[in-house]
């Protein structure tokens, strides 16, 4: 396939924000593209070369492309940088700066092909050790040779992690199930072979190759993370009885990082809920893993805590966050030591349980781990009373926990999906605040004055809305920033700056600035108040209205352990803003 | 891989220069054997260059290759143990199939040293024998070219090759400075000197001076470009091998 056919698709993506539209364009596309490349096709338009659990990266910094765009258009750098500093984005620069100059040409010059492209990238990718950079800029340089300008402006967003289509992985499932799967009907099916291969790539490759039926008794990989099952939220031990069926299993809820081990044989793998592999931050929770689980083969869920070495008690999140580094780690690590709460169990010796209920998996999890210290199955208890929640809830507290997960007993494993099999509860209302924080998207922005004069003043955030997977507004946000902060953000914001606003964010305000829905923030408020402009909610508690986060509050607190679609749900805000009124009413 | 294959040099350091000379520009690439010698042709990560090795049997003392096969090295790892030659060193390959096929190299002088490599598997896309007719060609002294280099790239990035009809011209121009060197066609060291067609192109230095690295194999070069074509180096090797390199101009679009 020619890379210039793939160019022409994207276009025609940048040119909508309709997600219908974008779903017809990528039929097209994935109807055209070869079974052999199909994946590539989906990584590449996703602006990415792998799966996100694949711990490889381009490495290649904004410089050392821009390097390469003046080499391959025959410009110095400097007058390439001045460019860039004008249009504010390389890829542009590079698109425009093709078309003058005098410029190195390479002994054959070919069309692009889609191949050519990956195959260069994944070859960049794997460059390491001394010399790496110069062989990375010279592969780099291969293709921006060869490009058409428009080419040369796709290759360097991908390279900088910089495409930002507006297509997401379940835009590609969308247009996955037409193209392939017969009809919107195959969604489902589709759908769990993501949630379980975390492979938008394979999924696109087997369904194309060998049909749905193969998605239908597709087989957990150990070592391929699975997506993570995730709990809705209610705001008081009544509702959660009534919604579980009056009994139910509850857990402590950690605050700390939940993580997902892959064990097969003696290697351990750790995967974050973002599916990043965290195995080289946490090489005592390795251990653990390797010495203290009976089972050869098996995916196991917990949650890694950080504890303090003098008291052995459970510091709070922020502090394992330290854990989150490169350099080092021997030596934080024997300042932070970890423990890792298991709750649950997802493969063991070559069987799927993710279709079994809530109580055989968590028998199968006693049976394969040796309790220590520092390996610990998280505390359980079936309960049926209010009493009994509201104690057992207590005592977590006094662990230093931040609340209880509810959980179904016949409930299985939802790989990806927030249902009403989990329900967490977590800290109960307090007065003049929210009972809880909430964590935010970041969308747009808008100009400050004053002291903010240059920089954001307010930041218009988001809640995530699962049904339509839209990022849906509920405040402004200008409130609680420290002047660290107001450093730290633009440099973090700019890296996701969009000209127009993103097609998966609805909103009625017109911001300065558009972001991509990347960077999320913990968020705290004083209520949830209905808005006749904010769309989180929108018509779902009363007619022409949506929720809005009253006085809301950074918290300091920078969610990065969080991908945007783990942000707050409208679901759960809708959830908080009927607990706050039955607080009222009490 | 079958059959066997043995080949022998009783100078080990002209092997490693041959090595360090296309390593400058390669980081992989097949070598191909066949029963008349061996042969090598990769491009450089950026596709601005192409190496073309050519050694046929008569290179080495001995040379059996009972049949076809491709070994695929990374040049890294191979300059690390050819630098390793001494003077009066000598040196055989061989192929063995342990641990998924391995080249062994062995330097034979007061000790015997054999070193091992990985026989990588590369994607071999063949590449064309590039044959240009080219408007100039001329044969210079390896090291008067390399020198005429060297001063150029004192001044910029890019030299302007001009030759017309009695002068060889070498020009560079950079933000301040800017370098000119003439060769003559009579001139010292300067052994032929033909131009069919007046002709002007510009190649980038850095590469053209990992190409004179060769000097050290020859000491003649044969020079031959057209306007806004390739520049080609080609230097003979003992037993009528040949190591030739292509270089792609910078262009006016």
């Amino acid at each position: 396939m020619k890379f210039s056919e793939l160019c022409e698709t994207y276009s025609k993506l940048e040119a909508t924000t309709k997600r219908l539209e974008m779903t017809d364009i990528l039929v097209d596309l994935l109807k055209k593209s070869d079974n052999a490349i199909i994946d590539k096709v989906c990584y590449l338009t996703l602006g990415r070369i792998y799966p996100e659990y694949v711990d490889l990266e381009l490495g290649l910094a904004e410089k050392m492309v821009a390097k390469t765009v003046a080499m391959a258009s025959g410009i110095s750098q400097k007058e390439v940088e001045k460019y860039l500093a004008k249009t504010g984005d390389l890829g542009t620069t590079a698109q425009e700066l093709k078309k003058m100059g005098k410029a190195q040409i390479t002994l054959f010059t070919r069309e692009l092909t889609v191949e050519r492209v990956f195959e260069t990238l994944d070859k960049i990718a794997r460059s390491a050790g001394t010399g790496s950079q110069d062989r990375k800029v010279k592969l780099l340089a291969s293709l921006l040779l060869e490009a058409f300008p428009e080419e040369a402006k796709y290759i360097v967003r991908i390279v900088l992690g910089q495409l930002r289509l507006g297509v997401a992985d379940m835009t590609i499932l969308d247009a996955l199930a037409i193209a392939y799967g017969g009809g919107k009907e195959s969604r489902e099916v589709i759908e769990r072979s993501y949630h379980l291969s975390s492979d938008v790539g394979a999924v696109a490759k087997a369904l194309a190759d060998k049909g749905l039926d193969v998605l239908k008794s597709f087989k957990i990989q150990v070592g391929t993370p699975i997506h993570s099952m995730l709990a809705q939220r209610l705001a008081s031990p009544e509702e959660i009885l009534e919604k579980l069926g009056g009994v139910c299993a509850l857990e402590f809820k950690f605050d700390g990082e939940r993580v997902q081990a892959h064990k097969k044989g003696e290697e351990v793998l750790l995967f974050s809920r973002r599916l990043e592999n965290v195995t080289h931050q946490f090489p005592d929770i390795q251990m653990l893993v390797k010495d203290n689980i009976k089972a050869k083969k098996c995916i196991v869920e917990g949650e890694i805590v950080a504890i303090n070495p003098e008291t052995g008690e459970m510091y709070p999140f922020q502090v394992l966050m330290q854990r989150r580094r490169k350099y080092g780690i021997k030596k934080t690590m024997e300042k932070i030591p970890t423990a890792l709460f298991l709750f649950d169990c997802l493969y063991v010796d070559e069987q799927d349980l993710t279709i079994s209920s809530y109580l055989d998996r968590r028998k199968q999890l006693e049976k394969i781990v040796r309790e220590t210290e520092q390996l610990q199955l998280s505390e359980k208890k079936i309960v049926k009373t209010v009493e009994e929640i509201e104690t057992f809830f207590e005592q977590s507290i006094e662990r230093g926990c931040e609340g209880i997960m509810a959980k179904s007993l016949d409930g299985v494993y939802q790989a990806g999906a927030r249902g009403w099999l989990w329900i967490k509860y977590k800290r109960d209302y307090r007065g003049p605040e929210l009972a809880d924080t909430v964590d935010l998207v970041v969308v747009g922005a808008f100009y400050g004055r004053g002291r903010r004069g240059g920089t954001y003043g307010t930041l218009l955030m988001a809640g995530y809305e699962e049904e339509t997977d839209m990022f849906k507004t509920v405040c402004k946000l200008g409130a609680g920033f420290s002047d660290e902060n107001l450093e730290e953000l633009p440099r973090k914001l700019n890296k996701h700056r969009i000209r127009d606003r993103h097609s998966r964010v609805d909103s009625n305000f017109e911001a300065d600035v558009w972001f991509e829905p990347v960077i999320v923030l913990e968020v705290q408020g004083s209520e949830l108040t209905l808005s006749p402009t904010h769309t989180a909610a929108w018509n779902k508690i009363k007619k022409n209205a949506g929720l809005a986060v009253r006085f809301p509050r950074f918290t300091g607190r920078f969610r990065e352990d969080k991908a945007p679609e783990q942000a707050t749900t409208t679901v759960e805000l809708k959830e908080m803003y009927k607990a706050q009124l039955k607080q009222i009413e009490k | 891989m079958g059959g066997k294959f043995e080949a022998k040099l009783s100078d080990a350091r002209i092997f490693s220069q041959i090595v360090d000379a296309i390593s400058a520009l390669i980081d992989e690439g097949n070598y191909y054997f066949s029963p008349d010698g061996l042969s090598f042709r990769a491009m450089d990560p950026s596709h601005v260059a192409m190496v073309d090795l050519e050694l046929n049997k008569a290179f080495f003392e001995d040379y059996v290759c009972e049949e076809d096969f491709v070994l695929g090295v990374n040049f890294d790892e191979l300059s690390k143990i050819t630098s390793r030659a001494g003077a009066g060193d000598a040196l055989t390959l061989e192929t063995s199939e342990e641990e998924g096929g391995r080249l062994r190299i062995k330097l034979m002088g007061k000790a015997t040293r054999i070193f091992t490599l990985p026989i990588l598997s590369l994607e071999s896309e063949e590449l064309p024998r590039l044959e240009i007719d080219f408007n100039v060609k001329t044969s210079l002294d390896s090291d008067l070219l390399k020198q005429a280099l060297k001063d150029a790239g004192i001044a910029g990035e890019y030299v302007e090759i001009i030759a017309e009809d009695n002068t060889l011209k070498i020009e560079s121009r950079g933000e301040r400075q800017s370098a000119q060197i003439s060769l003559e066609k009579d001139g010292e060291g300067v052994h032929e000197y033909n131009v069919s067609e007046s002709s002007k192109s510009m190649y980038a230095i850095d590469m053209l001076s990992k190409m004179i690295k060769a000097a050290s194999l020859s000491d003649v070069v044969t020079v031959e470009f057209s306007s806004d074509m390739p520049m080609k180096f080609s230097f003979g090797l003992p037993g009528q091998g040949k190591l030739t390199y292509f270089l792609a101009p910078r262009i006016e679009k």
